[in-house]
């Protein structure tokens, strides 16, 4: 159930971030606007975090009830991380997906928003700025582009190939450093393995049928509840390493989605072996 | 033949006006009709791919009627004109839409690259983003600049040498070959981080801002190398073959490292070619 969230006003929200905070200060970053996190890779900008000030005053102010979870708030006050589990509602917010990429001038970016209502995501959206389109999904409704003239297109997820056709998306940076040099020497397995740091981006492609597998390691719920609703509501098999449904109080555990089960057995035997 | 500031300026005139009149109209606006594959499911040709170096092609040779044009499309119809280019006294070298996966996938990474060859020696090179008219160069001696479309320009220079495992790097493994492809793709583990993006533009692009330390290919193509090289060792970069030789525009083959410096050259050559 959706219904205590019109998803029409928060995709209009985030293009209206998009367009105030983020796209104004591409390739404009001075120094002093981009901060290192975690380390040197792990950034945050001006532009993540004027945003997500204005997506958290405008969903406060639309929705007062729900519980408000985005990227740099939790990074402020880690325990609002918690509240997600057992919240009536929350509203999960990236506000820029693909810092590293932003920050370096390159336009592989996006805004991304999801709802969770008693722990399932019932909702999910993917704004790119530079298209100016939307992905996003209901569940049970299908996954959607959509583009603000109204047009909307339906997506689906590739059809299944043989393992040494297969092309997609592996995040194996956050991989232990024994088991990497592993999983990335079984990638020379597959056709192709590409890594665009930017989970936005990547969940559109391959909702959009253009990939065969999607891997990621480190699961924080901004990154990836959206497209991991969008996938499945395009036809997509997501499961955690282990086998189990991946839902939003997962923080760990990694995900690896594919167009049905059996490419998902097959890259977790021959590729993804953690 | 020498290429003057005005022929700059044309050039990337003529470059912008690809990207405005035949590309970004096309953008997430394919029909299937308008994506042929070429030698796999990843290598792929659009309309806008042929009508961008169609466009681009007339304007040059409008003004340059006696210089060689090689174009991914042209190369694909005479496979002379590479070798061509180490003896052609005026040569342009064009990549209409460098990143044709993404392109086709609606990925907002591609870009058209164009470089100048005269006498064998990369003179000029241009990487053009079409979404948002952004532009880097370099002319050969006069340092490599990021000119956005408004107007504003500023001197790009790489990025500072940095031992194997603070280095952010790309190596196109999976155009490789075994035993390259498992050798190097498990060596990729060294680095602090490694990404693919499918599109050279952008590699060079950041490779010449300094935001990652190295790009390295088997395979060189000239549409889709010598701008970015050329680029790149004007913001203060080292390349070179894999046996150390210097890359020359006509060939397609040795393999490229273009790094920081000659150290990190041979630094990545040894941990992640594993040569």
């Amino acid at each position: 159930m959706t219904a205590a969230v019109d998803i029409t006003l928060l995709a209009n929200l985030l293009r209206d971030a998009a367009q105030a905070e983020i796209l104004p200060r591409f390739r404009r970053l001075a120094a002093g606007d981009i901060r290192i996190k975690s380390e040197a890779t792990d950034l945050v900008t001006e532009a993540d975090e004027q945003a997500e000030r204005m997506i958290k005053r405008e969903v406060e102010r639309l929705w007062p009830d729900a519980v408000f979870i985005g990227e740099e708030s939790v990074a402020a006050h880690p325990d609002l991380l918690g509240k997600l589990e057992g919240a009536d509602l929350a509203i999960i917010v990236d506000p820029v997906d693909g810092t590293f990429n932003f920050a370096a001038g390159v336009p592989a970016f996006g805004v991304m928003a999801s709802v969770v209502v008693r722990g399932e995501t019932v909702a999910g959206i993917i704004f790119d700025p530079m298209g100016d389109d939307w992905v996003m999904a209901e569940k049970g409704s299908g996954a959607w582009l959509r583009r603000p003239s109204g047009e909307a297109e339906r997506l689906k997820v590739a059809a299944p190939v043989a393992l040494e056709h297969m092309t997609g998306f592996a995040s194996t940076g956050f991989i232990d450093k024994r088991k990497r040099a592993e999983v990335m020497g079984n990638l020379a397995k597959v056709r192709f393995a590409s890594n665009y740091r930017c989970a936005a981006h990547e969940y559109r492609t391959f909702a959009g049928g253009h990939v065969h597998y999607a891997m990621y390691n480190k699961i924080l719920p901004w990154d990836h509840l959206a497209g991991v609703l969008i996938s499945e509501e395009a036809g997509a098999y997501a499961a955690r390493f282990d086998g189990s449904r991946y839902l939003p109080h997962h923080f760990d555990g990694g995900l690896l989605l594919t167009p049905d089960k059996a490419s998902w057995d097959m890259l977790r035997q021959e590729v993804f072996t953690l | 033949m020498a290429i003057n500031d005005n022929d700059i300026a044309f050039l990337i005139e003529q470059v912008r006006q690809a990207g405005e009149i035949e590309i970004m109209p096309r953008f997430r606006n394919l029909v299937d009709g308008d994506i042929a594959e070429k030698t796999s499911a990843i290598d792929l040709v659009t309309q806008a791919d042929l009508l961008a170096e169609e466009r681009i092609t007339k304007a040059l040779r409008q003004r340059f009627p006696q210089a060689l044009i090689v174009g991914e499309e042209a190369y694909d119809a005479d496979r002379s004109v590479v070798p061509a280019l180490n003896h052609a006294e005026l040569a342009f070298v064009i990549d209409p839409v460098d990143g044709t996966f993404n392109f086709a996938a609606g990925l907002p990474m591609f870009g058209t690259i164009l470089a100048v060859v005269a006498n064998g020696e990369t003179v000029a090179g241009i990487i053009h983003d079409p979404i948002l008219g952004d532009t880097i160069t370099a002319v050969a001696g006069g340092g490599a600049h990021l000119t956005r479309r408004n107007g504003s320009s500023k001197r790009l220079k790489v990025a500072a040498p940095k031992p194997i495992s603070a280095m952010t790097g790309i190596v196109a493994w999976a155009h490789m070959g075994e035993p390259e492809r498992s050798r190097i793709a498990g060596n990729m583990a060294k680095l602090r981080m490694s990404f693919y993006y499918n599109c050279s533009a952008y590699e060079y692009w950041m490779l010449a801002c300094g935001k990652i330390d190295f790009v390295s290919h088997q395979t060189l193509n000239p549409w889709d190398h010598l701008a970015g090289l050329l680029i790149h060792r004007e913001a203060g970069g080292y390349s070179a073959h894999y046996d150390g030789s210097a890359h020359r525009p006509g060939e397609m083959t040795g393999g490229i490292i273009a790094a920081a410096d000659r150290e990190s050259w041979e630094t990545v050559r040894r941990e992640i070619i594993g040569l």
